[in-house]
């Protein structure tokens, strides 16, 4: 064949629709979130990219191993730390990058970086510069997500366009305080599972169990007292959670905290149906609550930290989910209470009720463990 | 307090602490490696750094690294890395013709197809570069410019084998309502191809496009079947195979074309669109949509239209999308995502463009023609 007729083959071959189904380009991200003149956040590096900027692959194996990444943290952590500009009017920021840890993206594993800075104050407006990898990817990108600025968009570094200016948009206090606590409100209307956990708690409320049977509470005042255990013990047990997790104290994986939540529903309801802890069920509703409180995280992280001012957003937010649990308990206890006496609610419907809770409870179990 | 709320209270305490101590927490999508010496990552090894100076190696190097681009399925990193090699000339108004023709490859192949058409016009004046006039060709094509696409592959007479002429008219001629005497050419032309020529498969994946453009379901499968049997790494004939196997009735045949390889955007999309891909496929291709929108670049709207409306049912996300397409990119699976769009939106003024091309072109595929008249009869 001649030299003309391969490089058309060449030619053809390369023509084979290759822009239309161009795949994933090189992305890094950058998360950051304000606290007074404080940055917090993360920096994630695909490990190919990395390897490509400045090696990773000390035995040129093609296969990097985790201890070849930790290594090379001596050439590779400066090597972000000079591609990383932060500023503020006030002056630079300092930068500082924690030990590298991994996580996975639909691209492959990432180097991922804990970031912090110092401003000079409190931080307002940023001035961010990128220039990592443009040097050996022209068509990679940085992006950024600063919580509290842009509705969360993320921002895109090119090599055409190095520099972004950021303002974070920080609230009136009093709006603040009305958009978490909407937030609430709404959180725990579209949480079935954690209605379903209340529920399953308040229903057995009107009654007392004697022996193996249910009779009913006679006074309001008993009814009432024992539904202000539930509820407390399980806005007590989730608040606390709540405020740990947002502050960062503990931070359980979220699948797994999706899975117990899912089991924690489960209990409660196999708790109707063949009652087992008939007294104090705020116990249930305490300890099993505790996990509740880490599944309201991701909700109050959308709504940014409002400029050093998490401690708002967390109090909104919990006096949200308050107010939908005690519009939830003024739809059904009242109900309940009205219809204790009647034969057919200890002996049907709470228990159809309990056994529709496990089934779709136990559905949610297994759905989020395949998940 | 009762025991059994006792035991209770102990258990869910000891139920919330294994929560909380349990690894992988902090970051979702935490990777823990069991020890240093666990593999997390397979890279290709680093070469040393050796920018070439001279225009001439520049060029060979970007190519070789286009050349694995599009073998690993239009790889943005690797077109992005082609692109550095090429710095020195890559704002420059004329560079050596081979430097740039690699330079109007990669342009065309991140869909600035105005950038890569300026550079070919230039380079399409020597009439003996047939690299850039079958280019050239593809990239009016995609533009919808028919005429000067057929001119540009006119100009290849007599300096390639018959093959490569015929298959370069193929699209545009097909476009133009001719896909039956097309595909009688292409197998004409065929037939007088050797076998073992590298030719073949680009002309049997044509072969099937023009079959399927005239609604020959079974022709089309043949032929692309006999173009991945012959070049197991042509991405576009297997996406566009799903696509006839599905619309015809035989969406069981899918999983194997797709199974157990690593999969570009389009083909994992095909797979998800075809309805048998596992789960796993589906929150993968939710994965890499999701970092796809983050970039914004724009270069996967065609795709990303598609999972707007096939997969999350967003018909106003869909249009938008496809509306955007269109204006930059041309070709009939474009002009359909924005016509299925259009009609799922009851919205006809929006799908106006590609109802123009539909008219102006003279398109017979029947999917398109029942599209179009769906779209005029809506009130």
């Amino acid at each position: 064949m001649s030299v003309a007729c391969w490089r058309v083959a060449a030619v053809a071959l390369a023509l084979a629709g290759a822009p239309a189904q161009a795949h994933k380009g090189s992305d890094a991200l950058w998360n950051l979130t304000a606290e007074g003149a404080r940055l917090e956040g993360r920096l994630e590096v695909a490990l190919a990219d990395v390897e490509l900027a400045v090696g990773l692959d000390a035995d040129g194996d093609g296969a990097v191993t985790w201890g070849e990444v930790k290594a090379r943290e001596g050439v590779v952590r400066p090597w972000l730390r000079r591609g990383l500009r932060v500023r503020q009017a006030e002056g630079p920021c300092t930068i500082e990058l924690g030990d590298v840890f991994l996580t996975r993206h639909s691209d492959g594993v990432y180097g991922a970086w804990p970031f912090s800075a110092r401003c000079p104050a409190e931080v307002r407006a940023l001035g961010l510069d990128y220039a990592l990898l443009f040097d050996v990817d022209a068509q990679h990108r940085g992006l950024v997500q600063v919580a509290g600025a842009g509705g969360g968009q993320w921002r895109a570094f090119s090599s055409a366009r190095r520099h972004l200016e950021v303002e974070l948009a920080t609230p009136p206090p009093l709006e603040q305080l009305r958009v978490a606590f909407a937030e609430g409100v709404r959180h725990l209307a579209i949480g079935v599972d954690h209605l379903c956990f209340l529920l399953a708690l308040l229903l057995p409320s009107v009654l007392r169990r004697q022996g193996a049977a249910w009779v009913p509470l006679p006074s309001l005042s008993g009814v009432l007292l024992e539904v202000t255990k539930v509820v407390s013990a399980f806005t007590a047990a989730h608040s606390v959670t709540l405020g740990l997790s947002a502050f960062g104290v503990l931070a359980p994986e979220a699948r797994l905290v999706e899975v117990a939540i899912a089991a924690s529903v489960l209990l409660a309801a196999l708790n109707v149906v063949f009652p087992v802890v008939t007294e104090g069920r705020w116990v249930l509703a305490f300890g099993l609550g505790l996990l509740h409180g880490f599944g309201f995280v991701s909700a109050l992280t959308d709504l940014g930290s409002g400029g050093g001012r998490l401690w708002l957003s967390l109090l909104g937010f919990n006096l949200g989910v308050e107010a939908g649990q005690l519009v939830a308990v003024a739809l059904v206890v009242p109900l309940a209470f009205a219809v204790r006496h009647a034969r057919w609610y200890a002996r049907l419907a709470l228990p159809a009720a309990g056994a529709a809770l496990v089934a779709l409870a136990t559905w949610w179990t297994v759905e989020r463990l395949a998940g | 307090m009762q025991r059994n709320a006792a035991i209770a209270l102990g258990a869910t305490l000891s139920v919330t602490a294994a929560v909380v101590l349990a690894p992988g927490g902090r970051t979702p999508g935490r990777v823990a490696p069991a020890s240093d010496a666990e593999v997390v990552a397979r890279v290709t090894p680093r070469r040393a750094p050796d920018v070439p100076r001279d225009a001439e190696a520049a060029a060979a190097e970007a190519q070789r690294l286009v050349t694995r681009a599009r073998r690993e399925g239009g790889d943005v990193r690797l077109l992005g890395q082609a692109q550095v090699v090429l710095a020195p000339w890559w704002s420059e108004a004329a560079p050596p013709p081979a430097v740039r023709l690699m330079r109007a490859t990669i342009k065309q192949s991140l869909h600035d197809f105005d950038g890569a058409l300026a550079d070919l016009d230039a380079l399409s004046a020597d009439v003996t570069d047939v690299q850039a006039q079958l280019t050239r060709a593809t990239v009016l094509t995609v533009l919808a410019r028919y005429d000067e696409a057929l001119a540009a592959c006119e100009r290849l007479k007599g300096q390639v084998d018959v093959v490569v002429v015929v298959t370069c008219q193929a699209p545009p001629w097909a476009i133009r309502g001719k896909a039956d005497e097309v595909a009688a050419g292409l197998e004409r032309a065929l037939t007088a191809t050797p076998k073992a020529s590298p030719l073949r498969p680009w002309a049997l994946s044509v072969l099937g496009e023009v079959r399927w453009f005239s609604g020959d379901g079974a022709g089309a499968a043949a032929a692309l079947r006999e173009a991945l049997a012959l070049d197991d790494t042509d991405r576009y004939s297997r996406v566009l195979l799903a696509e006839v196997l599905v619309a015809t009735g035989r969406a069981a045949e899918v999983p194997p074309l797709f199974a157990g390889r690593p999969l570009s955007d389009a083909e994992l999309l095909a797979f998800v669109e075809s309805g048998a891909a596992p789960r796993e496929a589906r929150a993968e291709l939710a994965g890499r949509v999701e970092a796809s929108r983050r970039r914004q670049d724009g270069v996967h709207r065609r795709e990303e239209a598609r999972y707007a409306l096939a997969v999350e049912g967003d018909v106003a996300l869909a249009r938008a999308l496809a509306v955007e397409n269109f204006a930059v990119q041309r070709e009939p699976a474009d002009a359909r995502v924005l016509l299925e769009a259009a009609l799922a939106a009851r919205d006809a003024d929006s799908a106006r463009p590609a109802l123009e091309w539909l008219a102006r072109t003279g398109f017979s595929d029947p999917r398109f023609v029942a599209l179009g008249r769906a779209l005029r009869a809506l009130p």
